[in-house]
């Protein structure tokens, strides 16, 4: 049994707790949704329960964490890591070797476990979550959820008491996201309990026990699946759809005469890999919102870097208002999803005064920037510290940013990773409202509430044959 | 998106790495002759080339060339205020940046193409202490998130910036460079190293893992490499004599 009494933290040098007079009880066997807004203490939260806090991070830790009575804080992070596992939401950041098995054998190895009782539970665990058959693949070659499933693997070959997942639905495709929901509801069935943090919810109806949410560090509402259905409770506590979304329907054919940028028969193969476009057609018209989807490693981000010209395809061409283009860089802006890695600036204004500067070979006017800023609802942070904005904010000052230098085509890949239910209403409104100014629009996303939220049309890559 | 540092070349065993890494580290750390130099690193390129593929070894030795050239610029500059640094800096700078060159190609194939348990095991064998186990582990492990975080960024600088603005902006800007380029990359390793850091400290790694005892298991191309690297070796212990010699 897990349970938490009036716990509090505060990070190091913060004024303000991070969590405070939490009380919590989770029986084995049973899940744990744990949701709120982006900085509400969900990772605080699995810090606390992952140990790490207080062996890691040295803050402010007040009441009392027990699992069947022992406490993190009497025993090393080794030992607690026994008991508590922990799956970060870049399952990548976890791997330490380099083939799938090496790397499952390798945590047990850690906590101690070898010869042949290791082997065993390796092979165990191998077979449970259906990896035997790529065993020795590297582990930096798999498929999102193949990286997930390697780490479950490792963090419950030697049968923990209490498994803790941060996002882990943040890159999944709806097909994997429904392989985890099964691999979880297994793993439940077991005796397990689950702490699972997630902005995503409607894949976990029917899968989650009890429900908390989490509101600047302090328990909005304890209950179960049905206590978030109350009138206006989602909305308020800015959480996302609890029901799933249908499958966009296609409709790119209707606007097939509309300008817009052209994909002409395209093909394309990694090299020493499978065709990856064969004679490949599709439209994005300007002033629409196109939503890519398909299943992962089918080619949406390498039709992103076509467009961008950062690859060259085998045949075909792409045409920007019927005539090919000699930079495609000028035409195409694209956002990524970790926006973190196109910010660079000290302000806000600095920011997109940097790409006016660039496009203009001038420097800016700061009127110039405020006014593109102000054109994003940005306008009150000019001077504010671009990685001091939450995640929504950046991925708006990325649009902002680029889109202060003319461009025909905005990209956005996975944009709303992460995300809380707020968050998401702008990110699609901001979309749209960059469609409105005549670019055309590809949102590269698995969200199919986002699809819902912006599309005009929607275009799927085919599952492999 | 195929973006992996090492191809399907020549497999070797953790030992044969290890070995010729630590040998490398020595030669470099006793060559003072150009020569000997020479082809110590043009076979030590042979073994790279024939591991990794050709664009992450370009990569590598741009970085090397802005380490060669930082140091050149210091010792250029501290010239204006040390009589005694004044003189031929190329000259000075040939033999650090070629040393460098030499381990780097023993190296990077260790870091990106050995398997952690195998190499860790290997440690075992050799009763390597624990203390100096782990920090070698992790620092390889390190590599190629290095390498992985650099490409991110360049890709992310790219995408926001191709086209745009023209040689000439980016050249009478090295402010620019500084805030898109080096900035993000230190605060991205930083970051790497903690999530590294996190990721060991959850699975338990400590300096009394338990890796086991790795078998040893040599291969003809194992011996082949051992082989032609000895031949190396003695070729360039001889040009070194010559050297001292004269």
């Amino acid at each position: 049994m897990l349970r938490l009494e009036n716990v509090g933290y505060r990070h190091a040098h913060a004024d303000r707790p991070a969590l405070a007079e939490l009380h919590l009880e989770l029986a084995p066997g049973r899940i744990l949704l744990l949701t709120g807004a982006s900085g509400s203490g969900k990772s605080t939260l699995l810090s606390i329960l992952s140990g790490l806090v207080p062996h890691y991070f040295k803050g402010d830790l007040s009441g009392q964490v027990r699992l069947d009575g022992e406490e993190p804080s009497q025993m090393s992070l080794a030992d607690w890591g026994l008991r508590v596992g922990l799956m970060l939401q870049n399952p990548e950041a976890q791997f330490l070797a380099a083939s799938v098995a090496e790397e499952v054998a390798l945590t047990l190895r850690c906590r101690g476990i070898t010869g042949p009782r290791a082997s065993g539970l390796v092979e165990e665990a191998l077979d449970r979550f259906g990896l035997a058959a790529i065993r020795d693949r590297s582990v930096f070659q798999l498929s999102e959820g193949q990286k997930q499933k390697v780490v479950l693997a490792g963090l419950t070959a030697w049968r923990p008491k209490l498994l803790l997942l941060d996002e882990p639905t943040a890159n999944l495709d709806p097909d994997s996201i429904a392989d985890l929901g099964a691999t979880l509801a297994a793993l439940k069935t077991s005796g397990l309990s689950l702490v699972i943090a997630d902005h995503r919810l409607s894949w976990l109806s029917g899968l989650v026990d009890q429900v908390l949410v989490l509101e600047e560090g302090r328990v909005a509402l304890s209950g179960d699946w049905g206590s978030l259905r109350a009138e206006g409770r989602r909305e308020r506590l800015h959480l996302r759809s609890l029901e799933p979304s249908p499958p966009l329907e296609a409709g790119l054919d209707e606007r097939a005469t509309e300008p817009g940028v052209a994909l002409d028969r395209l093909s394309f193969a990694w090299p020493g890999q499978e065709t990856l476009f064969h004679d490949f057609s599709a439209r994005l018209p300007y002033g629409r919102v196109t939503v890519l989807t398909g299943p992962s490693g089918r080619g949406k981000t390498t039709l992103a870097r076509l467009l961008a010209g950062l690859e060259k395809p085998a045949d075909g061409q792409i045409r920007w208002d019927g005539e090919t283009a000699a930079s495609a860089g000028e035409l195409c802006q694209v956002v990524l999803q970790n926006a973190d890695h196109q910010l660079y600036m000290p302000s806000l204004r600095a920011e997109v005064g940097l790409t006016l500067a660039i496009s203009h070979g001038r420097r800016p006017v700061d009127a110039e920037a405020v006014a593109v800023l102000a054109e994003f609802g940005l306008s009150g942070l000019a001077e504010r510290h671009p990685q001091s904005l939450s995640g929504g904010e950046k991925q708006r000052l990325v649009v902002a940013a680029g889109l202060a230098a003319p461009a025909r085509l905005l990209i956005l890949d996975e944009p709303t990773s992460g995300l809380d239910g707020h968050s998401l209403l702008l990110m699609a409104g901001e979309i749209k409202k960059a469609a409105q100014r005549g670019l055309a629009v590809l949102v590269i996303t698995h969200d199919l509430e986002l699809g819902r939220l912006c599309a005009d049309a929607h275009l799927r890559l085919p599952d492999p044959a | 998106m195929p973006g992996l540092f090492r191809i399907d070349g020549l497999k070797l065993a953790p030992e044969t790495r290890l070995i010729l890494a630590l040998a490398g580290s020595v030669a470099a750390l006793v060559a003072r002759d150009f020569a000997a130099l020479a082809v110590l690193i043009a076979a030590s390129m042979v073994y790279l080339l024939l591991q990794l593929r050709v664009r992450t070894a370009l990569w590598a030795y741009f970085f090397l060339s802005l380490l060669a050239l930082s140091g050149l610029a210091g010792v250029w500059l501290m010239g204006f205020i040390f009589e005694a640094m004044r003189g031929d800096t190329f000259s000075l700078a040939l033999l650090p940046f070629g040393r460098l060159g030499l381990t780097l190609n023993l190296v990077l194939p260790l870091a990106l193409q050995t398997s952690l348990t195998g190499l860790a095991g290997t440690l075992n064998r050799l009763k390597l202490p624990g203390l100096l186990k782990l920090p070698l582990i992790v620092t390889l492990r390190f590599i190629p998130t290095f390498l992985s975080d650099f490409k991110q960024l360049r890709e992310a600088v790219t995408l926001r910036f191709r086209g745009r603005g023209g040689l000439r902006f980016w050249l009478v800007r090295p402010v620019v460079w500084w805030r898109v380029i080096f900035l993000p990359l230190v605060v991205r390793l930083i970051r790497s190293a903690d999530e590294l850091a996190v990721a060991s400290e959850l699975k338990g790694l400590s300096a009394e893992t338990d890796f086991g005892r790795a078998e040893l298991t040599w291969s003809a191309s194992d011996r082949g490499v051992m082989l032609a690297a000895v031949l190396t070796l003695v070729t360039a212990a001889l040009l070194e004599a010559g050297h001292v010699a004269a």
